[in-house]
């Protein structure tokens, strides 16, 4: 298993890598000078040249590339923000922990009420469970999040007065956003762990089970829901990449200071280097998630397991052979 | 297919083509479909939006830009059904247009996504070797990338606006749609007609995209018709953080993001976009279930 782990960690690197590329390059081509941003519209022709020559932002796209690269990666340092200057590295920092929050929290209810809905509805197949779960699942990935996110705060915060508006300064402040950043990934794993549910209650094995008389309860826990869970947490990596994308939009809701408040107010001031930063980082955490996803997902499954097991096994028998025959 | 064993015992010959046979696999699909009251509906609902979208002119007397002071901010009324907004104009005309452009966006960014994916996944499923491996690590890039953040980017660099959202939005479908076809494409490859195709010199181009392309499209339309939905969505979300289409014109995202300033004292203004726009998501969502459980069979319980 340590080769299986120590695979996926070296795969991770050339994404991560190529990600800040493709995000370098895309935002290369962004309209406006960034030392005329810095400087304002005021200054002199000279004074922007010679801020531009200090940037490098006349050498070549490759120069550029190569030192962008080498100050992320090597020095760690993401650069400074055009409009006030502070540090976007230390910025990052300190929000990191609110959005990281969100995105987890939205994942983990997704998990502990997402999951047990959808195998729910799949045991209660075409019953009323399962046509009302299904249709809350539906409404959930029907109606965009920041409209929910927005009645709630009507209802909760302006006309009941029980939950703070804006921030999150006390915990109540947090009930509103996890909850509609969790919307849309709640909905999609209930749909999701019905369909994997029902795919497995179908099967032949399920059937041999019920055939030897076994309860439906030791049918459930024990052969059906282990087996349907695995496609489950391939999914789960994909999803926490999508309410990680929703904490822009919901911090913006419900203004919590997050990243992606950081970067609405880069978008609005066109502070394009904070732009790049931000994506990047939110990038790479969305990697190392998928990343932890998938070393989990190898010790869930057992094929994986066997694969690399048998692997090992493979290669000392093989060795032992040339031992012997030596 | 020509002959069957029945023709001895004088039972009727089956003479059918592929293309009759097609033809037979897509009445049974759609009465699959129709069977479905959950999939009906969703469809009509699809149907009066394109109607809607099409007809606005005829359907109201106003005009979705043009300023009236005097009226703003009106509560529902007999002369305006959703009232007014801030700069006095129609909620509700300007939501008929709207559905012109979110229809817009949302068709038009699953149709380059497809677009592009199909060519990409065609190629890295055909040729395999290094087409293959670059064209899937290129995806594998797209998306380490969270589709948010990639359309923020690239509607940082194109600017705002109809065309350049609908690229912003369409870039981000590519991966998917070439993972897909390339999966499909594997699984074609190694079949016998692709070979009787390859048998009878059939050109690269030819073989990839009138043979084996029409094989591997089934699970392509149900995550076109569900993307249109997520791209309208996607959209909405880059208008409310002011990316994306800009006033004056109208679009679900961009007016619930005007109206959000006055949340306190006129809720309706936010309060029938969203709505609006909720019903169509939900209509093509509830359209593309049922094209899946029509398309395979298996699937329904």
């Amino acid at each position: 298993m340590i080769r299986y782990v120590f695979k996926r960690i070296l795969m991770i690197i050339p994404v991560v890598l190529l990600v800040a590329v493709v995000i370098f390059t895309i935002m290369y081509f962004c309209p406006g000078d960034p030392a005329t941003i810095i400087l304002g519209t005021g200054a002199s022709a000279d004074e922007v040249e010679a801020l531009r020559d200090q940037m490098g932002l006349n050498d070549p796209y490759i120069v550029q590339l190569g030192s962008f690269m080498y100050q992320t990666f090597i020095k760690l340092d993401l650069g400074t923000s055009y409009i006030n200057g502070v540090s976007i590295a230390s910025e990052l920092a300190s929000r990191f922990s609110v959005t990281l929050v969100l995105a987890l929290s939205a994942m983990i209810i997704e998990i502990v009420i997402g999951m047990p809905l959808g195998i729910l509805a799949a045991t209660h197949r075409n019953g009323w469970v399962d046509q009302l779960c299904m249709l809350l699942a539906l409404i959930g990935i029907s109606v965009p999040s920041f409209w929910i996110g927005l009645q709630l705060l009507i209802i909760f915060s302006l006309k009941l007065g029980w939950l703070p508006a804006f921030g999150v300064s006390s915990w109540k402040g947090w009930i509103l956003p996890i909850f509609v950043n969790s919307l849309r990934g709640l909905a999609t794993m209930a749909r999701q762990s019905r369909s994997s549910m029902l795919e497995v209650i179908r099967s032949d094995y399920i059937s041999t089970a019920r055939a030897k008389g076994l309860s439906e309860r030791r049918i459930l826990y024990r052969y059906a829901l282990p087996n349907s869970l695995i496609p489950l947490i391939q999914t789960l990596g994909s999803s926490f990449g999508q309410s990680l994308g929703g904490t822009v939009i919901i911090e913006n809701v419900f203004s919590i200071p997050g990243i992606g408040q950081f970067l609405v107010s880069a978008i609005t001031n066109r502070d394009y280097a904070v732009i790049r930063s931000t994506v990047i980082v939110l990038s790479i955490a969305f990697s190392v998630a998928m990343l932890l996803v998938d070393v989990a997902f190898g010790f869930v499954d057992p094929r994986i397991k066997a694969q690399y097991e048998g692997r090992n096994k493979k290669i000392q028998w093989k060795r032992r052979n040339k031992a012997n025959a030596a | 297919m020509l002959l069957s064993t029945d023709s001895v015992a004088g039972a009727p010959v089956y003479t059918g083509e592929p293309k009759f046979k097609k033809q037979g696999q897509l009445k049974e699909t759609m009465q699959r479909l129709m069977k479905n009251k959950l999939a009906v509906a969703g469809m009509v609902m699809i149907l009066i939006y394109i109607l809607l979208a099409i007809f606005a002119p005829l359907l109201t007397p106003y005009n979705y830009a043009e300023l009236h002071l005097s009226e703003k901010n009106q509560s529902m009324s007999s002369a305006h059904w959703c009232g007014t907004d801030d700069f006095g104009r129609d909620i509700l005309t300007r939501l008929l247009y709207a559905t012109r452009y979110s229809l817009g966006l949302g068709i038009g960014a699953v149709l380059i996504g497809l677009l592009v994916g199909i060519i990409l996944g065609c190629l890295a499923g055909y040729y395999g070797g290094v087409v293959e491996e670059v064209i899937m690590r290129f995806c594998d890039v797209m998306q380490a990338i969270p589709g948010t953040l990639l359309a923020i980017a690239i509607s940082m660099v194109l600017g705002s606006g109809f065309i350049n959202t609908i690229i912003a939005l369409g870039i981000g479908r590519i991966p998917i749609n070439c993972r897909m076809i390339r999966a499909q494409f594997l699984s074609q490859r190694k079949l016998e007609y692709v070979e009787a195709a390859q048998a009878t010199n059939c050109s690269k181009v030819n073989l990839m995209f009138r043979h084996i392309l029409p094989n591997t499209i089934s699970p392509l339309i149900v995550t076109t018709t569900m993307g249109v939905g997520g791209t309208i969505m996607m959209a909405a979300g880059l208008s409310f953080i002011n990316l994306g289409v800009q006033a004056p014109t109208p679009e679900w995202g961009a007016m619930i993001s005007a109206a959000r300033e006055y949340i306190r004292n006129y809720p309706y203004q936010i309060i029938f976009p969203g709505i609006f726009m909720a019903i169509f998501v939900l209509s093509l969502n509830l359209f593309g279930d049922g094209l899946r459980d029509a398309l395979d069979p298996k699937l329904k319980d």
